[in-house]
């Protein structure tokens, strides 16, 4: 969710938000980058990262730095 | 008698969308240098001038991530949109906490940016971590009658 998208060399760079629900009721949450390139089979994901938000550094852009 | 919605086209939505998108990522990970993408040069939060506002994030904390859903678009004119989205957050305990945002987005040369926002947090208990309920959006604060 609240994926941003914009153009890359190469593609398409997506930042998302991943959410996960525990078996005990907990959520926790994720920052998901992806790099996607088109293919004669259409979009399809080349590169993904995965950012924890919790239990450490989480900040993946400053605001003028690329994000993927 | 209710309010009226006068819906958007699909293309606007989407904008729109991705425009409430960027909220978080700007704020959770106190990327100022990005807020042109977001808002406008005069915007307001919650009444208050959000260049004040920037200048009192915690710098070097890692914010709890917020969470956009549920975004309903009122258009007003060609060029102002009113905006009622949920927001939730999810804390490093794994608890999360729930709200309201409501936005009043124009149009610019850059794009739709926020001009102003208000947010009220929603049902939660009055030992909440950020503060009990302040449940003051309602669809009268979204879409003021006409006279």
């Amino acid at each position: 969710m609240n994926t941003e998208m914009k153009r890359v060399p190469g593609g398409l760079a997506a930042w998302s938000r991943l959410v996960t629900i525990a078996g005990d009721g907990s959520a926790a949450s994720v920052d998901v980058l992806d790099l996607l390139t088109e293919t004669p089979a259409g979009w399809r994901v080349a590169r993904r990262t995965v950012h924890p938000r919790h239990g450490g550094p989480a900040v993946v852009a400053d605001g003028t730095t690329p994000w993927v | 008698m209710g309010v009226r919605v006068v819906p958007v086209d699909a293309a606007t939505y989407a904008e729109v969308r991705d425009l409430l998108a960027r909220h978080p990522h700007v704020f959770d990970n106190i990327a100022l240098a990005a807020l042109p993408g977001a808002y406008t040069d005069d915007a307001t939060l919650g009444g208050a001038p959000l260049a004040q506002l920037a200048n009192g994030l915690p710098f070097g904390r890692v914010m709890f991530p917020h969470h956009t859903t549920d975004i309903a678009v009122h258009r007003v004119d060609d060029d102002t949109l009113r905006v009622w989205a949920k927001y939730f957050v999810l804390r490093g305990d794994g608890t999360a906490g729930s709200g309201d945002y409501q936005d009043t987005v124009v149009r610019t040369p850059r794009g739709w940016r926020i001009a102003e926002r208000d947010a009220s947090r929603g049902n939660r208990p009055d030992d909440d971590p950020d503060g009990p309920s302040t449940r003051t959006l309602t669809a009268a604060t979204w879409i003021p009658s006409a006279d």
